[in-house]
């Protein structure tokens, strides 16, 4: 067909002239095929435990819950907020704005996907905090809150201090943020020190990237790449904390390195390194919020240094958490979220754990679930790669939370 | 969030990347597949693959601009369902009146002494795209692009439906005779 190769050439034309056509996509009410949350006014829910599929239809999307973005501390006081008879405030799952996501890993064995949680399914933990999200963001996922401007250009002029970087150039961007759908505000974006080949950024969310234009060559005798045993991305990942010592900045770094799989079977290594001291809940918080993740270019180079440290100043309270076997059968029982477009074909199919905590910016609050793996059969591939979908059980006690999510099982 | 950032969840290889992703860009892919498809479910399902394609894709890829990054992604994808259902001889919209348009530019081929391949094609409309005036250019990418109806293109540039599509019939014939006078064969 040979108009059709015209339309198909059309698609590979300049990016500038698709860009300079780009339509104004109007914000349309379309059908959530995925989210799916039972709403419940906080104010009523002292107690609701979500055991039957109380939503009949899945078209009927948190009509109680306002989008995020549209929530701002100011328009939440504390006083509307439901507490529970412990004196704990009642929690509220965040409520993604829509979309189709997919999250979950491949691999051709779930045994491949092992990674350094300080949590195991052995870990005896009673409670476990919950903070709020001090940068949440508007619906483009612009922080509302979060790192002055100053503030994000000190932390970039510190780590270039910390380097021993001469700085050519700083600056800060800045973006338009909606904090209701009237009104738009003008926010900082990030704090950018240019020093030579290497760029600092730092997002109001507290997040730092160090990112070399030419990168950096290790030592002859350390590899770096996406084909290391763990003894050699060990080696290597020791090294480049010890190079990086005042970026990292942890009173007992940890290691966390991990393998990922692309769906055409390569392998990626992700290498992270977290704060580690301190009892079980502690090297959890610092698993989850204080981490650093060194990134490899394809010539064993240094290429990227990414340091998160989320604050977490300001803890809502610690909450009772469930046990790993009452999150299970939570699981099949349908009270999960994901984004995954397939049911759990079966007990059989959930193939791992984990406890973690949940840090996007669509968060109102960091708390704790517990992770599935599930296989989906539906997406094995011919070359043996699995896929292994994320369903996230909230570790939460339900008792806390005022909107359990119950999924009605019609996907689709 | 910005594009750089959304880029760099991808290659941190951090869940947040398709979150950030789909609510920045799933109006925007679902607006391309929709267009070519004409049905709900199966560009929703062309957007989500969009995400695991983009996922897939960083690293190592590191491209320069997301938006069109994502929507070539969709608009493939798009396509290669459109062919299915053409297969199946199942319904389809706009698709079908566009293809019907190109036609059109298909250059004859008694006047060609070239074969092509599809880089080769694409630089040439590449040129001929400088070539047109920004608002003849602006029509037809919003048509054989974006595969928008006339209608809509007509309300988002204040034209009549005539006009427009007068506007298309001259591009088309325009684009014809340049890949004629290159020697593009198809």
């Amino acid at each position: 067909m040979k108009n059709e190769l015209i339309f198909k050439a059309i698609g590979e034309v300049d990016d500038r002239y698709i860009l300079e056509a780009a339509p104004a996509v109007t914000r349309k009410t379309q059908k959530q095929t995925w989210v799916k949350w039972i709403a419940i006014a906080a104010c009523l829910a002292l107690f609701v435990y979500a055991g039957s599929k109380l939503l009949p239809s899945r078209d009927i999307v948190q009509p109680d819950i306002p989008p995020i973005g549209d929530i701002t501390k100011a328009d939440n006081p504390p006083e509307e907020v439901a507490m529970h008879p412990s004196g704990l405030p009642m929690l509220t799952i965040a409520a993604d704005s829509g979309g189709y996501g997919f999250e979950g890993f491949s691999a051709y064995d779930i045994s491949q996907l092992e990674n350094d949680n300080p949590w195991t399914v052995d870990s005896q933990l009673e409670s476990l905090p919950v903070f709020r999200n001090t940068t949440q963001s508007d619906s483009a996922g612009i922080p509302i809150h979060g790192l002055s401007a100053d503030e994000m250009l000190a932390r970039a002029k510190d780590a270039a201090d910390t380097l021993g970087l001469v700085i050519d150039k700083s600056y800060v961007t800045e973006e338009t943020a909606y904090i209701n759908p009237n009104e738009q505000i003008t926010v900082p974006g990030a704090a950018i020190v240019e020093c030579g080949d290497i760029e600092i950024f730092v997002w109001p969310d507290g997040w730092l990237r160090i990112m070399m234009k030419e990168s950096l060559s290790l030592p002859e005798q350390y590899k770096f790449n996406d084909d290391l045993s763990d003894e050699q991305a060990t080696e290597t990942l020791e090294y480049l904390i010890a190079e990086y010592a005042g970026i990292v900045d942890m009173k007992s770094p940890a290691l966390a390195i991990s393998a990922r799989y692309g769906r055409d079977g390569g392998r990626s290594l992700t290498y992270k390194v977290y704060e580690g001291s301190g009892d079980l809940t502690e090297k959890i918080l610092g698993y989850n919020f204080n981490y650093t993740i060194f990134c490899p270019d394809f010539d064993d180079n240094l290429h990227i240094i990414h340091r998160y440290n989320y604050d977490l100043s300001e803890k809502v309270g610690d909450y009772p958490i469930i046990s790993a076997q009452q999150a299970k059968e939570l699981l099949l029982n349908g009270n999960y979220i994901t984004s995954v477009p397939y049911e759990i074909p079966g007990p059989e199919y959930v193939k791992k754990i984990e406890l973690v905590y949940r840090v996007t910016s669509f968060e109102e609050v960091y708390m704790p679930y517990y992770l599935f793996y599930i296989e989906l059969p539906e997406t094995e591939l011919e070359n043996g790669i699995k896929s292994y979908g994320f369903y996230y059980v909230p570790a939460i006690h339900s008792d806390y939370i005022s909107n359990m999510p119950v999924w009605d099982g019609s996907f689709q | 969030m910005d594009d750089d950032k959304i880029v760099e969840l991808y290659w941190e290889r951090s869940e947040d990347a398709i979150v950030q992703t789909s609510k920045k860009y799933s109006r925007y892919c679902h607006y391309i597949s929709f267009n070519i498809l004409h049905n709900n479910e199966d560009a929703e399902e062309c957007v989500n693959d969009t995400y695991l394609r983009a996922w897939n894709a960083m690293p190592p890829r590191r491209p320069d601009c997301l938006s069109t990054f994502l929507g070539r992604i969709t608009r493939n994808l798009s396509i290669d369902k459109y062919r299915k259902y053409s297969a199946e001889k199942r319904g389809f919209g706009e698709t079908a009146l566009v293809l019907e348009e190109l036609a059109e530019c298909v250059p004859s081929s008694q006047s060609v002494d070239q074969a092509i391949d599809e880089i080769v094609l694409v630089e040439e409309i590449n040129r001929f795209l400088a070539l047109l005036s920004k608002t003849d250019r602006l029509l037809f990418m919003r048509r054989y692009w974006y595969s928008s109806p006339i209608k809509e293109i007509a309300e988002a540039y204040g034209m009549s439906e005539s006009k427009v599509k007068s506007t298309l019939f001259r591009t088309r014939n325009k684009l014809k005779l340049h890949l004629e006078k290159e020697g593009i064969t198809i």
